[in-house]
């Protein structure tokens, strides 16, 4: 599978040029190339004076092709020396067309066909595949930019891509998918739950097509068609069109949101959903849709998701993937946005936990308001309480139930919530009796019943109402009620973290996060400043950190 | 984190950026390095090579390193052993290894040197009076 590709010749003599080769090239082929006059893409330099070196080796010419030797996207360089005897007195020095050059003859590792057996293409070690494609993009869209940069060079540069065997081996190769995605545990956790979502994420045929149809324009626009007819299917179905409506409301909104803007501008709503949009003005809140991630600091999550989305489809088109995953998938929308998105930890644990906060009604033990997740609880945000209304829609969500279903089962999602959630530490560290509980699945999913989350609401409201009127002074005191204010504390931590910020220094707050980053190898106060700058997420730390180095 | 000092960089991080850097090319193209296995993803065993620079007597011919990057680099520095064979004051005549007692930059290692400074040093080194003074074996023979 041969594909063509821009190669970068740096030739020691001076200057650069880039050659548009083929991955089944031979060495001796490339020379030709590089042979030839310069009016024919060539650089004219003669083949008997071409030492090629690349990765600290000569290339030989008996090479297989420049695909076995590693070469094969775009954004690569190899060293061309000239040598300068070749003509005269140096001639015993000089390769031959027929001998390959001394130096890679006497080492035993330069032999070409150890690695040429392999087919596929030699990989640059595992650990690059994740920055392979990305990486080697802005290469080749400036190279398609001096074009012309035109769509149809876009998506000829993707379909170059895909058949790429990078690309191709990438996804013939489920191991590997299977370790970049396992390498999450988040990510892990939910697959195991959902078998179905690993499915579709451990699917390579999935990721090719996405990218086959994000590479044609046809298939593209066949893809909306039919997403398009889904919808007006399900919108003239009595009912449809509200559980449409949920689903935009709870998934899509604030996926867009955070996937579009860093966090700083409301984002109406886009095309694939625009009744939703208009029956948005039954909700009491009009106003703009505060950002869910947007409080942590600086709009760290925003980026992480819309990296995530395109991270899924390798590399390329995020928001567009993202929604037609969202608005195909149900749950899997839900659990997909979040799934495609490896930095993505924190972001859903503070998703669902912001849907917690609602649902805790963020009231009782004083609370900030929750970060809001959702449109109809944005205005209730504000004023400390969701009318009964809007919770009980929201409770009603089978989305949503599913949700805090999936998230009560896993135990050990719920730990990691709790424990890096300095304010529920405190109230468990003082209260051990409440860490038993909340570390106790049972007792939380039975807590987290619709039907229990309503009466607490309503016992909440009229605990409220005493309270106004002065006649019960500490709501916080009441047993069942603390644990209900822990949900809401729960939610408030991860929605506005800033709040609690003074209260702890930041070693204490962001202790399991300094651990992360400790185990990961960064150190010292530099790891801890990057925590403090990004709110306690370990991803766009880490990304803080090298960015630095560089 | 611009302007706080450079953040310590774990190993891998390191070395991922430096097979990237290595893949794409440094400026000049006088030296070049590059992963021995590419599917070694411990990212130990490393190529090297130099191009000997103009006017010398190294002038011209392709030096061949091999370059081991331990569990601790960057905080130790890389074994470095030429695999071509060379005469140079600070590499071992025998082995090919290259001294830090008397190479610089691997004797006085600081975590800010990569392998891209390694090689342009000891192209550097060829460039000195008195390397450029030595006897050089024939090309092509290895240690």
């Amino acid at each position: 599978m041969a594909s063509t590709f821009p190669l970068t010749i740096n030739v020691s003599s001076g200057g650069k040029s880039v050659l548009t080769v083929s991955s089944s090239f031979t060495v001796l082929e490339l020379k030709s190339k590089i042979a030839l006059p310069l009016d024919k893409e060539g650089l004219d330099i003669p083949l008997v004076e071409q030492r090629l070196i690349y990765r600290g080796r000569v290339l030989k010419d008996d090479a297989a092709s420049l695909e076995s030797l590693g070469i094969a996207a775009g954004g690569q360089t190899v060293h061309l020396v000239r040598s300068r005897g070749a003509s005269a007195a140096n001639a015993a020095a000089t390769p031959t067309l027929a001998t390959p050059s001394p130096p890679a003859n006497n080492s035993s590792r330069t032999n070409p066909t150890t690695t040429g057996g392999g087919g596929g293409g030699t990989m640059p070690g595992m650990p690059t595949l994740p920055f392979g494609g990305g990486a080697d993009m802005p290469d080749m869209s400036a190279l398609m930019g001096s074009l012309g940069n035109d769509p149809a060079a876009m998506q000829r540069m993707t379909r170059e891509m895909m058949a790429s065997p990078l690309m191709q081996n990438l996804f013939s190769n489920p191991e590997m998918m299977r370790a970049v995605v396992d390498s999450n545990p988040m990510l892990r956790q939910m697959m195991e739950q959902h078998p179905e979502l690993a499915h579709v994420l451990r699917d390579p045929n999935v990721l090719r097509e996405s990218l086959n149809v994000a590479s044609n324009p046809e298939l593209m626009r066949e893809q909306m068609r039919t997403t398009d007819r889904a919808m007006s299917n399900i919108e003239s179905h009595p009912e449809g069109f509200n559980m449409l409506r949920r689903m935009y409301e709870t998934v899509q909104e604030p996926l867009m949101n955070a996937a579009v803007s860093g966090g700083q501008t409301p984002q109406p709503p886009t095309s694939s959903a625009p009744a939703a949009n208009a029956t948005q003005s039954e909700s009491p809140n009009t106003a703009p849709l505060p950002n869910p991630w947007a409080s942590g600091g600086g709009g760290t999550g925003g980026g992480g998701l819309g990296a995530g989305a395109g991270a899924g489809a390798g590399g390329g088109n995020a928001p567009d993937l993202a929604e037609m995953l969202a608005a195909m998938q149900g749950l899997g929308g839900a659990a997909g946005g979040g799934a495609a998105n490896p930095p993505n930890a924190t972001d859903l644990a503070s998703m669902l936990s912001g849907a917690m906060g609602g649902g805790g009604g963020g009231g009782s033990g004083g609370m900030p308001p929750p970060g809001t997740l959702f449109p109809g609880m944005g205005g209730a945000g504000g004023g400390g309480m969701p009318t009964p209304e809007q919770m009980n829609a929201m409770l009603s969500n089978p989305m949503m139930q599913r949700m805090m279903e999936q998230m009560t089962s896993n135990p050990e999602t719920m730990r990691t919530m709790m424990e890096s959630n300095p304010m529920m530490r405190q109230a468990m560290d003082a209260n051990p009796q409440l860490r038993e509980m909340m570390s106790n699945p049972e007792v939380l999913r039975r807590a987290m019943d619709p039907q229990n989350m309503r009466a607490m609401m309503q016992m909440q409201q009229a605990m409220q109402q005493l309270q106004g009127s002065g006649l019960v002074p500490d709501v916080g005191g009441m047993g069942s009620l603390g644990g209900m204010g822990g949900f809401g504390g729960l939610g408030g931590g991860f929605g506005s973290p800033a709040n609690n910020a003074s209260s702890e220094p930041p070693e204490v707050r962001f202790a399991s996060q300094l651990q992360q980053l400790r185990d990961m190898g960064f150190d010292g106060p530099q790891a801890l400043r990057a925590l403090e700058a990004t709110g306690g997420n370990v991803n766009a730390a880490v990304d803080r950190l090298l960015s630095g180095f560089m | 984190m611009a302007g706080s000092g450079a953040a310590t960089v774990p190993r891998n991080f390191r070395l991922l950026d430096e097979l990237d850097r290595g893949e794409k090319g440094s400026a000049d193209g006088t030296v070049s390095y590059g992963l021995a296995d590419p599917s070694d993803i411990s990212l130990t065993n490393w190529n090297g090579m130099i191009v000997g620079p103009p006017g010398t007597p190294f002038d011209g011919r392709l030096y061949t390193l091999a370059i081991t990057c331990g569990d601790n680099y960057p905080i130790a520095p890389p074994l470095v052993r030429f695999v071509s064979k060379v005469s140079l004051s600070c590499v071992n005549a025998s082995t090919g290894a290259v001294e830090p007692r008397s190479f610089r930059p691997l004797g006085q290692w600081s975590r800010e040197y990569t392998i891209e400074t390694v090689l342009a040093e000891l192209r550097r080194e060829m460039c000195q009076p008195n390397n450029r003074k030595l006897p050089q074996p024939a090309e092509g023979s290895s240690f």
